[in-house]
């Protein structure tokens, strides 16, 4: 069965002390890496890929920060929910 | 947010000895130490929360460069240093490839903003493909003190 590309994005708040360190960057870049759509997160007008823990780290995202996160591929809508699940989840580790 | 506004100068390694992980953390946090940025009785216990650190995930985090980090109660302004490895640090990097470049941080518990800052100058600075392979092939402090201030002058990335 032939599956077309979809853009599907979400919105959410970092709420974690922090902000997005090299930590919850390299989670991130771990649950994306999962999926075979392309996943970006845009923050402050910044938009960055998910391939490397380099990129995610250019947002220098602190606590508040309004993140957007979209992928394009066949499973668009899994890969933003997972990223999305992961920053609520304030990165347990 | 610029590299002269966190690494001490004094403490940059272009002959980086070491070639495991452990050893590697300790002979940058050894030259911290030297150059009177962390005191000695702090130098096991810096040493500890950084392997602590790597203990929850690798901060080799591609393309050569490792980020070896910690928060510490003692520090009271963020202070870094850069260590060049020729033959190369077996850091468990995300991609698997050998570390030749290896920035460590040590920040003060209290200033996540400051910390974020210079993860972003460091990651802006080493995608930069060309700053990376001067990096990599410096061969004194001089090297890469020009390097960092290169870098500062937004030479490779602006």
């Amino acid at each position: 069965m032939k599956q077309t590309a979809q853009k599907f994005t979400k919105r959410v708040i970092l709420t974690n002390e922090d902000g997005l360190h090299m930590r919850p960057a390299t989670m991130i870049y771990e649950c994306a890496a999962k999926f075979q759509s392309e996943v970006e997160l845009e923050a402050n007008g910044r938009v960055v890929g998910t391939h490397s823990v380099m990129e995610l780290l250019l947002l220098a995202a602190i606590k508040g920060t309004v993140i957007t996160v979209s992928a394009e591929g066949p499973d668009s809508e899994e890969a933003v929910n997972a990223v999305v699940d992961l920053i609520c989840s304030e990165f347990p580790y | 947010m610029k590299f002269k506004d966190f690494i001490c100068n004094e403490a940059l390694i272009a002959d980086l000895k070491a070639t495991t992980k452990e050893d590697a953390i300790r002979e940058m946090v050894q030259a911290l130490l030297n150059a009177g940025q962390i005191a000695e009785a702090d130098y096991e216990g810096v040493v500890q929360f950084v392997l602590n650190r790597e203990s929850l995930g690798s901060t080799g985090i591609g393309r050569n460069v490792a980020v070896p980090h910690t928060k510490y109660q003692n520090v009271k302004k963020m202070v870094g240093t850069v260590a060049v490895s020729a033959a190369g640090v077996d850091f468990d990097s995300l991609d698997g490839q050998p570390v030749h470049v290896l920035f460590l941080l040590i920040s003060p518990p209290d200033q996540p903003q400051e910390h974020l800052s210079a993860l972003e100058h460091i990651s802006k600075q080493l995608r930069e493909g060309m700053f990376r392979s001067f990096m990599m092939q410096a061969k004194s402090q001089d090297d890469i003190i020009e390097l960092l201030s290169e870098a500062d002058n937004n030479q490779y990335a602006v």
